[in-house]
Formats: C-alpha cells, structure tokens, sequence
C-alpha cells in the first residue's frame, strides 16, 4: 500500500514506522526536515521537506499516487483543510485525520471524514481505568506510554 | 437579518462596524481576549471573545439563527472550519470566507462555502490586466471563483468598434454589454446603440473571452 503522511509529529512519525514495518511504503510532508531522523531509515521511506499548505510540496508527495492519506499536523483546522483537500484534489481514496477537538470530530464524521479523536480515546481509557476492577493493576498504567 | 463575524482583525472590525452602521444586528467573534477588550470600546455589546472554531462558541454567539457567517480571519483553515461548522451543525447560514491564499478559493468552493473572497486575488487581477491592457479594461467584479467577471471598458480613439451600431459588432460570445457611460448618463445598450470615443462601457465576460473582449477594443 502507498501512504503519505502529512505532518511528522510524534504521531506522524510512529505511524511512518509502523507503516514501514508491515512492509508499506511511506511518504512524509514535514517543513522540519529534522523530524524525519524520528523515523528509522528504509528504502521504502520518502521525505518531502516542505510546507504542507505549500502545493508543490504535496503535489511531490502524492506524485506516484496514494492509497491512504494520514493528516497528523499539530493543528486541528488545518488537518481539516488538508483531509478535504487531499481527498478533492488528489482523489485519494482513504483518508484519516487526527482532531484533538471532540466536538469538531464530531460534526467532521456526520461529514464523512475518517476522524481520529485523541482526547475520546483519552477519555475512554481514563473512564475504563477508574471503572474496572483490573483498573488498579499497577502494572497496567505503563502500557501505552512512550 | 442577523450576522455572525468571525476574526477582529482589520478586516472583520472595519467590516461590523459597516453592518453596525447599516443598522444591522451583528457580532463579532475574536480570540484574542485583549484585542477583544480593545475592541469594546467601539463596539459595546457587539463584541464577544472567543474561539470561532469552537462549537459552543458559536451556539453562544447565536449561530442557530445567523442569517450570515463571514469568517473573515487571517487563518484560511479557520475560515473553512468556521464556515462547514456553520453549515453543518447551525441552520444554514450563507458562508461566506476570506481566503488568503487564492489556490484555495476552488477548494472551498468544492466543500459548501457559499463565498470566498480572495483580496490577493483580486489585486494581482488588477495588476497583471491593467499592465497588459494599457488602462482598457478594468476587472469591478469577479464572480464564481473567477469564472464570469464584470469589467470596465474605455473605448479608445482607434477601436474599430466606433461608429458602428452594436448589432453589426460581433462581441465575443462570452460577453454582453451592461450599460454605457457617456458624458455623465448612464444607457443601457440595445442594438441600436452606437459606441462613440471616450464612451466607458460595463460588459460581463467570461474568464475565457476576456482576452478577445479585449482585443475589441
């Protein structure tokens, strides 16, 4: 599967790597060029050192066509814009976009668009650690955090 | 008719204190809380501070029954958000968004933004057509993204359409003519109508016969 991955934050950049690992190749827009060493090198990795609002840039990342699009940048309405665009411009067939912002996330999937709530899913394990009778496993509250 | 401003910047303050004058219901939402306190000593209780991108913000802000939301920010992503928030969650107000960078007024366009306006845009059209048309046409209004335009013609000494009745000039098909100025009266042309020099005349034209409306003249 071909992948681009706008943004390589640390959720773009763990997703690079899981990505790569199951044998995908991978495409990363970044402006910081020093975000890309968050990846572990490989031959399918591609790096786009570039602004992802600037065009030429995603046109470079999305040249030899792409099967998924994930949209992890910092910011929730540009990850919005991105999401829309990608899928408008470039017809890429699935795309994902992370929206700190629950309700946002909200009115963006009755839109349609495959949302990723970080604060829900944060929310859902807050709310399954203080509710289930394993909750107080010591050695549960390690798992998942790097 | 009430309207939801979202930015007090420049543009979203000079813009509220215009509908104010109107005498039209309107509120302006701005983020930044000292610019808001700023602001209030102009514009009273039409001011409030606040995220625009954040739903309950504009439920607060009476987006349930805005006639129109302007998201008018210096954030192109924050105008799209503010206006499909809008749409989506709100009854439907007319949207209408200031879009900094011209590659994405069709994107908006695309995704239920009622109108964009592109200042960028529209001042690098009046440079590039006034530069290469010696003064002869000039863009008033652009329509649909740039798809139709009304323009301001000044018919030169040399046209070859002077003299003539309008029914023996074969206009370029994208085209009509709107209305001719001539020494202070406003005509509306009809067939008939003969262009004399100095005339300056208002056509409607298409992005794709605006060069051969030009040629014309």
């Amino acid at each position: 599967m071909r992948i681009v991955i706008l943004g390589c934050g640390r959720l773009g950049a763990r997703a690079a790597a899981s990505f790569l690992k199951r044998g995908e190749s991978v495409a990363i827009v970044d402006a910081d060029e020093e975000k890309f060493r968050n990846v572990p090198p490989s031959p399918d990795f591609r790096t786009i050192s570039g602004d992802v609002l600037d065009d030429a840039a995603l046109e470079k990342a999305f040249a030899g066509g792409a099967d998924l699009c994930l949209v992890a940048t910092g910011r929730d309405p540009l990850n919005i814009l991105l999401a829309q665009k990608v899928r408008v411009r470039f017809g890429v067939p699935r795309v994902l976009l992370r929206i700190f912002d629950p309700e946002l996330a909200g009115v963006y999937r009755t839109l349609g668009l495959e949302v990723i709530c970080p604060t829900l899913q944060a929310l859902a394990e807050v709310e399954r650690l203080t509710t289930s009778p394993s909750g107080s496993d010591p050695g549960k509250e390690r798992r998942g955090c790097t | 008719m009430y309207v939801i401003v979202v930015g007090g910047g420049k543009v979203g303050y000079n813009l509220t204190r215009h509908l104010l004058a109107e005498g039209r219901e309107v509120v302006l939402i701005e983020k930044n809380r000292a610019r808001a306190r700023e602001l209030q000593a102009d514009l009273g209780e039409a001011i409030t501070a606040g995220d625009g991108v954040r739903v309950n913000v504009m439920r607060e802000a009476g987006a349930n029954r805005a006639d129109v939301v302007a998201a008018v920010t210096g954030d192109d992503e924050t105008n799209l958000v503010v206006c499909q928030v809008a749409k989506t969650v709100f009854l439907k107000p007319r949207t209408i968004a200031r879009v900094s960078d011209p590659r994405n007024e069709s994107v908006f366009g695309a995704l239920g933004v009622d109108l964009t306006v592109s200042s960028t845009r529209i001042i690098d059209a009046m440079i590039e057509k006034q530069v290469g048309a010696d003064d002869l046409v000039i863009p008033l209004l652009t329509l649909r993204g740039g798809d139709v335009e009304i323009v301001e013609v000044r018919v030169s000494d040399e046209s070859p359409m002077l003299g003539k009745p309008l029914r023996d000039l074969s206009l370029p098909t994208g085209s009509i003519l709107i209305a001719v100025f001539r020494n202070e009266k406003t005509m509306i042309p009809k067939g008939e109508t003969v262009l004399q020099k100095n005339d300056e005349l208002i056509a409607l034209v298409t992005s794709q016969d605006e060069a051969a409306l030009r040629r014309m003249f």
